[in-house]
């Protein structure tokens, strides 16, 4: 699942660059050449992916804990072993991002201290709730649904190690999209206990999804260095419109109807009118919508979203409880020479 | 289902079914929560392996018996499942516990698996070939585990005997005999004394190797437990919350 | 959901010491026989046994598998990426010990196993490599003294890829029942454009 189209910090150049090297740098990446680790690279570029592939590892790492829940109460073997891997599968990205840092300087431990303290973010999808069953399917569907075209576009960035990882993580939420809209149809076609199930969670998730992509990027955005230098290379506004061109049409043919909602505290849904302003223009081939409530957006990002509380909490629990195994094992007493 | 639960065979089979099934059950609800990540994912795939180990054979009674294989899963009444209750003994997410636990159980699935492999029926005989190797790597797996962490010292040392020590009462009901619907007799009980002590021999051998001690007793053969179907309290629990979405909408398709 | 999950921890103060990262290690698989290593992943263990024991049930498991090659991070030296693809040059010999030769065929992509050659230190071992495979497909290679690396095959006393079935964990499990599903609501034309989205060599 992706993290990276959340607002990450502004990247701002130190000025001290060698403007020869940097100049060379930023051709390079304008002429479609990727970077690989020993480049030459500016200093805030370097920050900047380790920043933003520590960023989507805790966003794998946070994002394996709504979806945790349900492991144990899935309602056959078959969606319990698909669960069990798709957690799995979030948990195997999340070590392999941390690792993508850990080349550009930082420590996961460092990392997995940062994020339980709160020091660095998270995707903000993950402070939602997933009270039932249909909530899995929602994620799946369409949280995964909007990382695969988000990761896609990262998969075409232009630092090597991340694309080799994205493409590598692609391949795997293939599976959990697929997974997704396979229960998304087995409970529209079920019973009206079943439907009902599904229409809540959509009411909960849909909003959450146009959040997915970010708020719209400053109209200078390619000219800033995040997407000069291929960090990311398409607009949020572009992704969350081609998210609803895909989604809207499929959701309304399975019979869900896409409200707009209002949410309590606990981000549960109080109250829901169908959204009018969803219509097709038909010269575009775009769906015009209403936009989500930003201001609930920002909210969240600072904290004060339904589960943030929780998430860091069991985080924080894991990470300490599992202490003691990560010190027996790197205290050496255990340990065989590096190599056969 | 009442033809199922009336066969010997039939219920010494889910007897290990059942223990894979909710063994599996538990430990996948570790997924994401594992000391560390490198841990935390390979733990996560022999969760997998157990929970399709269970399928494999609950697909063999479904065969046999014309049941749907989640119906046998999901819908019996709690004192028909079979499973003992070393595997729903709750770890309280301590790591020491949860290792123990799958370790003592995997060994003794490994076994108990080879008995059932030998019986006169090619199609269980086919099914047990295809769970053993992946059941040897998992006590290979957990076994490197008891010996690094038993024997590193320290609090990691203490903290797997404290471990050993909390499972060891309950240890000896891997070894009831299944089926409370049946009339004692030595076919189910498949040689209960003779692998009781290949499996404490193995046991005791890996425990020395590791710097930890345990003592295990095998139990009255009368010993009526999880797998007669009078469960410990948490195996109600478990069954309630594994069962939970599948009640919302009895006989639907998920 | 279980009783750990659901509780609300009341943390205090500060976390307990860390734990340094243990050593670094590069895992490729093999996906069927005949077939070159290519890269899978990175992972952290403290010591080979486990480095080897962490790649088969993550990155052995991703994808069919028959075998899986492991070495230590710092036993792998690179040669510098090139911008274009790599001339062969004039480096000849064949003595020293035994290196296994890995190339990158372009910036971005997977570095994969090209074969053995013989060289007494890694320079060297780069210039034969690049000699003996530059051929005006690769951008990059990278040696690692064999016998620092670990090959485990799957077979019957170390298995990697499982014998069960394993179709719930990936998308070509759900594929055909996603399709009927659909063309039960959707025309295949409208099916069609909306699957387009998919990552479809992936499925």
């Amino acid at each position: 699942m992706s993290g990276a189209a959340n607002p990450v910090k502004p990247l701002e150049m130190t000025g001290n660059e060698d403007p020869d090297k940097l100049a060379e740098f930023e051709q390079r990446i304008a002429d479609g050449v990727l970077i690989e680790p020993g480049d030459w690279m500016p200093q805030a570029y370097r920050m900047g992916m380790l920043g933003m592939a520590e960023h989507h590892a805790n966003s794998e790492i946070i994002g394996a804990l709504p979806e945790g829940e349900w492991i144990t109460r899935a309602p056959s073997m078959r969606r319990k072993l698909a669960l069990t891997a798709k957690v799995q599968d979030e948990v195997g990205h999340g070590q392999m991002l941390y690792r993508v840092s850990q080349e550009l300087g930082k420590s996961r431990d460092d990392m997995l201290r940062d994020l339980v303290m709160g020091k660095t973010k998270y995707h903000n999808c993950f402070n939602y709730p997933a009270p039932t069953w249909g909530d899995i399917a929602m994620i799946q569907w369409l949280i995964d649904g909007a990382a695969i075209m988000n990761q896609k576009t990262l998969a075409d960035g232009a630092y090597g190690p991340y694309v080799r990882t994205m493409n590598r993580i692609n391949m795997e939420e293939a599976f959990h999209f697929k997974s997704g809209e396979d229960m998304v149809l087995t409970l529209m076609s079920g019973t009206r206990a079943q439907k009902q199930m599904t229409q809540d969670a959509f009411d909960r998730w849909w909003p959450v999804s146009l959040m997915f992509f970010g708020p719209a990027d400053k109209p200078d955005a390619e000219q800033r260095p995040a997407m000069r230098w291929r960090m990311k290379v398409e607009r949020n506004d572009s992704l969350r419109q081609r998210f609803i061109n895909r989604f809207a049409p499929a959701a309304m043919d399975l019979g869900l109807v896409i409200n707009i909602v209002t949410k309590d505290e606990q981000g549960l849904v109080t109250s829901t009118k169908p959204d009018e302003g969803l219509v097709l223009d038909e010269t575009t081939g775009n769906w015009s919508f209403t936009e989500p409530d930003w201001d609930e957006f920002w909210r969240v990002i600072r904290g004060n979203g339904p589960c943030n509380a929780h998430r860091l909490s069991l985080r924080r629990f894991s990470y300490e409880q599992g202490g003691w195994v990560r010190r027996a094992i790197g205290a050496g007493s255990t340990s065989m020479p590096p190599a056969a | 289902m009442d033809a199922m639960l009336a066969d010997p065979l039939a219920v010494l089979v889910l007897a290990h079914a059942d223990d894979k099934l909710l063994l599996g059950h538990v430990q996948s609800d570790w997924t994401g929560l594992g000391p560390l990540l490198e841990e935390d994912i390979a733990a996560s795939a022999m969760s997998q392996d157990d929970l399709s180990h269970a399928l494999i054979l609950y697909e063999f009674l479904g065969k046999r018996f014309d049941l749907d294989p989640d119906v046998i899963a999901f819908e019996r009444a709690p004192e028909d499942y079979a499973c003992c209750d070393l595997v729903t003994f709750p770890d309280e997410f301590d790591w020491a516990t949860s290792l123990v636990k799958r370790w003592l159980v995997a060994v003794f699935t490994g076994l108990g698996l080879e008995r059932l492999g030998t019986l006169d029926d090619a199609d269980l005989s086919a099914r047990c070939d295809r769970i053993m190797p992946e059941q040897r790597l998992q006590v290979a797996h957990l076994g490197n585990w008891i010996r690094r962490l038993g024997s590193a010292g320290g609090e990691s040392t203490a903290r797997m005997q404290a471990a050993v020590d909390r499972v060891a009462e309950v240890t000896g009901t891997l070894f009831e005999v299944p089926g409370h619907r049946l009339e004692e007799d030595e076919t189910y009980c498949c040689g209960r004394d003779d692998l009781f002590t290949e499996w404490n021999g193995i046991v005791q051998a890996t425990l020395a190797e590791a710097g930890l001690t345990g003592t295990f007793t095998l139990p009255e053969r009368s010993t009526v437990g999880g797998r007669r179907g009078t469960h410990a309290g948490h195996f109600t629990e478990q069954l309630t919350e594994m069962t939970e979405v599948r009640r919302v909408s009895p006989g639907a398709s998920w | 959901m279980s009783k750990i999950r659901e509780r609300q921890f009341n943390h205090d103060g500060e976390l307990p010491p860390g734990t340094p990262d243990t050593q670094h290690w590069v895992v490729y698989t093999r996906k069927k026989e005949g077939n070159p290593f290519k890269w899978a992943g990175s992972l952290n263990a403290p010591d080979l046994e486990l480095a080897i024991q962490f790649a088969g049930e993550h990155y052995g498991l991703d994808e069919a598998c028959i075998a899986v090659l492991v070495h230590h991070a710092d036993d792998r030296t690179d040669g510098p990426c090139g911008l274009e693809p790599l001339e062969p040059g004039t480096a000849d010999g064949d003595d020293g010990s035994d290196w296994t030769v890995l190339v990158l065929p372009r910036r971005g992509g997977n570095l994969q196993e090209a074969g053995t050659i013989k060289a007494p230190d890694a320079e060297t071992a780069i210039a034969r490599g690049t000699r003996a495979h530059a051929n005006g497909k690769i951008v990059q290679v990278c040696v690692v003294p064999t016998d620092r690396t670990v090959v485990i095959t799957g077979d019957h006393d170390t298995l990697i890829w499982r014998l069960h079935d394993m179709t719930y964990k990936f998308a070509r499990g759900y594929s055909k029942d996603v399709r009927a599903k659909w063309t039960r609501i959707r025309d295949e034309e409208t099916y069609e454009d909306y699957r387009k989205e998919d990552i479809h060599s992936h499925f």
